[in-house]
């Protein structure tokens, strides 16, 4: 079972999600963080998303 | 979201009641449109942009984009005079938002004439040294055949700049001669072409129309010829370009254009403009990809047709562009 | 040779990605010309006369992009895989020209390892990522806020279950592997482990323990709603858990506001049967401190206090003395005596919700309950949160004050036009500043404070007052912005810089009561 310790004394890798400055503060500190390209998933009703993740679990 | 300037006509429109909702048209980095109930654009801009005719300026955080704010294609937008509502969840508030006029500034002190032509030698260097050439601004040297070839760049034409050429050459020799039917078919030629989100010729043809007012505001003459041209020019715009370009052309068409943009022209026309051009120039060679270049060759055609309606002995060649 | 045109309807892109677009599918293996334009009369026109105009861009209307290309199959097929990719790519707007994933999948794909996500999408869209992310065995720091509580459950029962970090909603700070991440502060490494619902909490307790020359093994955040007993600390207990079996944490620092009284006692309850380390409790002014110490932690009443026996657990604590009562007491009387008749109040412009949180519970002591917009009384909230009467605390990274623009700790715009109100008004006798520093905030906020403290100084003196600013600064000298640069700024401009949010409470409390008393008046 894994716990929540298997994460202390790791390296973190990082994939930010949103407002680009926590990312930009990782990288100055040279921890790796992968940013990622986030845009709202469906176009038009946001209603939709939820729809969306229904139809692809 | 506080809004922290608005154009005044948008404000009256809101208060009005004319501009009541709409649909979020298209969503970018700094931008989100807004297409109203009346078939008008809305841009909402960051607020470290200059303001637009009809745009509101929104104090959008530095790093951090309309699509990470939750703007999205679609979402309905519902205006009051207190605040903006966007889909069911974002407001932008007006109530502290400064106004900022779309007129044309026409009341200025004129700049003298040897000095002018020295502002429209240095429009036409520093876009062939700093500007990015891939719309058709690469014309720029070429236009009424009357400014010879700038050193530093080898403007050669890329395909757009061959094709478009002799169709604005021909456009420009219409506005000096007057003839509006030859005109309306030239604009025909030259609205909606190029590259770019909105068409490299059309940001060419906004700036050039502003730059006429401009011009005649310069001269003290009457604004009505002008007036007349550019209405010829945007005839048939609807159907042959963009909507968010045919918007800007119709604004344009009546001196109505980015605080950019009134800012370099004021540059160019205005006493005490000289030293604020260079800045303003690189300022507005910086708007979009090409659209800031394409735009300032509009500039410089609009500047130096101008003093040619002063005086057509200036024109070199002119007899045989008209043919 | 193939000609392909695929339409995009009704999706708009800006004119440098339509650019690079141009650019990366004419310089593919196979492409022999390509062209993406908007479907324009005149620009069909020009394809026609390229020989790139099929049936399809024939038919494309004005609004529509037409992404033109000429090739061999091969070379075609490669295009319109890649297509989409090069379509949306960096849609920040901001230059860029590297690869960057759009879905967590495709992360994953380029970088295998990925462990932890850090989440800051609006509200609606955010336990879709969090629980995708949780999927993935990744842990998260959910920084958004306006996630529902059913959602949070969902989250947190997943995490849970899977030996995960779901830190949030709401949860803008985290040490893991004395790496900050959020709003958080570059602090020694040592063995003192924090688990809390309360961010700027943390931060003032990490950064006074860091003072002390003690260290922090690792601090997490459950985010503010924990410890409601819809949650009922699922977060909490499970920190403690991983904390209680980390061989490098010997000391655990609990922090929040005071939780439910059946959560409170389920985490007591946990700390009594199970930990074998020595806690150091700060329920933020609640907490029956006998409860807490019967089950053998320790109790603290104030985060100053908190910090303090943590290091002490830790066999540091004097690196920062406590100011000595009497040395507080001079300073006060001194600056009240100061104050002309009229003035009287108590202002208080918190970026940190928990620290104001902590001033009211201290000044309270002093002159009674203060007005705020998220006050201890209910009573004493208060009608226009922009209008701050007789003694406020505003706590400005509240939501009221923060939906759709940046938190006060990263813009410091808002604070500033309050505190140039607050300086103009002949009623107000003290001004209170938290600076917050570290990772997220703003570069240099004392620089911005020191400037207005100065001019509000100056006026105040021409007009006959005497504007006391008291601040303490959150923070250590290993953060970007420094915090020893930064106390001096504020000390070179008069502000009246205190060790920790604790003391200049307490010191704002004692001149406003000084002020107000009868000893003043004679």
């Amino acid at each position: 079972m894994n716990t929540v310790n298997d994460i202390f004394g790791k390296q973190l890798k990082i994939l930010n999600i949103g407002l680009e400055q926590f990312a930009d503060d990782l990288t100055s500190q040279g921890i790796p963080c992968i940013q990622l390209d986030w845009r709202p998933p469906a176009q038009g009703d946001p209603e939709a998303a939820d729809l969306l993740s229904l139809l692809l679990e | 979201m506080i809004a922290t300037a608005i154009c005044t006509e948008t404000k009256q429109l809101i208060a009005n009641n004319t501009l009541v909702h709409g649909k979020v048209h298209s969503v970018f980095g700094r931008v989100f449109n807004v297409l109203t109930n009346d078939r008008h654009l809305i841009s909402f801009l960051s607020d470290k942009i200059l303001p637009a005719p009809r745009s509101i300026c929104v104090d959008l955080p530095a790093r951090q984009s309309m699509h990470v704010s939750g703007f999205l294609p679609g979402m309905s937008v519902a205006f009051s005079s207190t605040q903006v509502c966007i889909g069911s969840y974002l407001h932008i508030d007006l109530t502290r938002a400064r106004e900022w006029d779309p007129h044309p500034t026409f009341n200025f002190d004129p700049i003298g004439e040897h000095l002018l032509v020295e502002n429209i030698r240095s429009v036409r260097d520093i876009l062939m040294c700093h500007g990015n050439l891939h719309g058709i601004a690469g014309i720029t040297p070429f236009l009424l055949k009357t400014s010879p070839v700038a050193e530093e760049r080898n403007p050669a034409l890329n395909s757009a700049g061959e094709l478009i050429l002799p169709r604005i050459n021909k456009l420009l020799a219409c506005i000096i001669s007057g003839d509006m039917e030859s005109l309306r078919h030239a604009a025909g030629n030259v609205v909606g072409f190029g590259p770019g989100l909105t068409p490299s010729a059309d940001d060419f043809l906004c700036a050039l129309m502003a730059s006429l007012l401009y011009s005649d505001a310069y001269y003290a003459r009457n604004l009505s010829r002008t007036y007349q041209i550019n209405n010829a020019i945007i005839g048939k715009i609807f159907e042959r370009t963009t909507t968010l370009s045919a918007e800007m052309l119709s604004l344009a068409a009546q001196g109505w254009v980015a605080e950019g943009v009134r800012r370099l022209l004021l540059a160019v026309f205005a006493e005490n403009g000289q030293r604020a051009l260079k800045d303003r120039l690189l300022s507005v060679l910086d708007y979009g990809e090409t659209s800031g270049t394409d735009l300032t060759a509009g500039v410089y055609a609009g500047c130096l047709l101008g003093m040619c309606l002063e005086d057509h002995g200036r024109t070199v060649n002119l007899a045989s562009l008209l043919s | 040779m193939v000609l392909k045109t695929v339409i995009r309807r009704g999706e708009y892109y800006d004119s440098g990605r339509l650019m690079i677009v141009t650019r990366t599918i004419s310089k593919l293996e196979g492409i022999i010309d390509a062209a993406v334009q908007m479907g324009t009369a005149l620009n069909k026109e020009a394809l026609k006369r390229t020989g790139l105009l099929d049936k399809d861009s024939e038919g494309a209307s004005v609004d529509d992009l037409m992404i033109s290309m000429k090739g061999t199959g091969e070379g075609v097929e490669s295009a319109l895989v890649q297509l989409d990719a090069l379509l949306n790519q960096s849609s920040s707007g901001l230059q860029d020209s590297e690869y960057r994933p759009k879905t967590i999948d495709s992360a994953l794909k380029a970088e295998p390892g990925l462990n932890f996500a850090i989440i800051s999408v609006p509200g609606r869209f955010a336990k879709n990522e969090a629980m995708k992310a949780l999927q993935k065995g990744m842990h998260v720091l959910l920084f958004s806020d306006n996630v529902s509580i059913e959602e949070e459950k969902e989250l947190k029962t997943f995490a849970v279950s899977h030996g995960l970090l779901l830190m949030g909603p709401d949860c803008g700070t985290a040490i893991i592997n004395n790496v900050p991440l959020g709003f958080a502060n570059k602090v020694r490494q040592g063995n003192i482990g924090v688990v809390g619902a309360a961010g700027t909490g943390m931060q003032e307790v990490m950064t006074l323990i860091h003072k002390h020359g003690a260290g922090i093994s690792q601090a997490i955040g459950t985010g503010g709603r924990d410890l409601s007993v819809t949650i009922g600390g699922a977060m909490m207990l499970q920190g403690l858990k991983a904390l209680n079996s980390d061989k490098n944490t010997d000391i655990i620092v609990v922090i929040s506001k005071p939780p439910a009284p059946e959560v409170s006692d389920k985490i007591l309850q946990f700390i009594k049967d199970e930990c074998r380390k020595t806690i150091v409790v700060n329920f933020v002014g609640g907490g029956r401190p006998e409860s807490i110490e019967a089950c053998g932690a320790i109790s603290a009443s104030t985060l100053e206090e908190a910090a303090l026996r943590a290091s002490e657990l830790a066999g540091h604590a004097n690196g920062a003395p406590r100011m000595a009562e009497e040395d507080l007491d001079r300073i006060a009387r001194d600056e009240a005596k100061r104050l002309n008749a009229g003035q009287k109040y108590l202002r208080g412009l918190y970026s940190g919700g928990t620290l104001c949180y902590e001033s009211m519970l201290i000044v309270r002591d002093f002159v009674g309950d203060v007005y705020s917009n998220t006050p201890l009384n209910k009573q004493m909230k208060l009608l226009d949160s922009a209008a701050p009467c007789k003694h406020t605390c505003l706590d400005l990274g509240d939501d009221e004050f923060t939906a759709g623009r940046a938190h006060p700790m990263l813009d410091t715009t808002l604070r500033e036009q309050l505190f140039e109100h607050e300086a103009s008004d002949p009623n107000v006798a003290v001004i209170l500043l938290d600076i917050v520093i570290g990772y997220g905030s703003h570069s240099d906020p004392a620089g911005v404070f020191a400037d207005l403290v100065r001019k509000h100084k100056e006026n105040a003196r021409r007009e006959g007052r005497h504007l006391i600013v008291i601040s303490s600064v959150c923070g250590t000298e290993e953060d970007p912005q420094n915090s020893l640069t930064q106390e001096r700024k504020l000390q070179e401009t008069g502000v009246i810089v205190m060790p920790s949010n604790a003391a200049a409470a307490r010191l704002a409390g004692k001149i406003v009561s000084y002020a107000n008393s009868e000893e003043r008046r004679l």
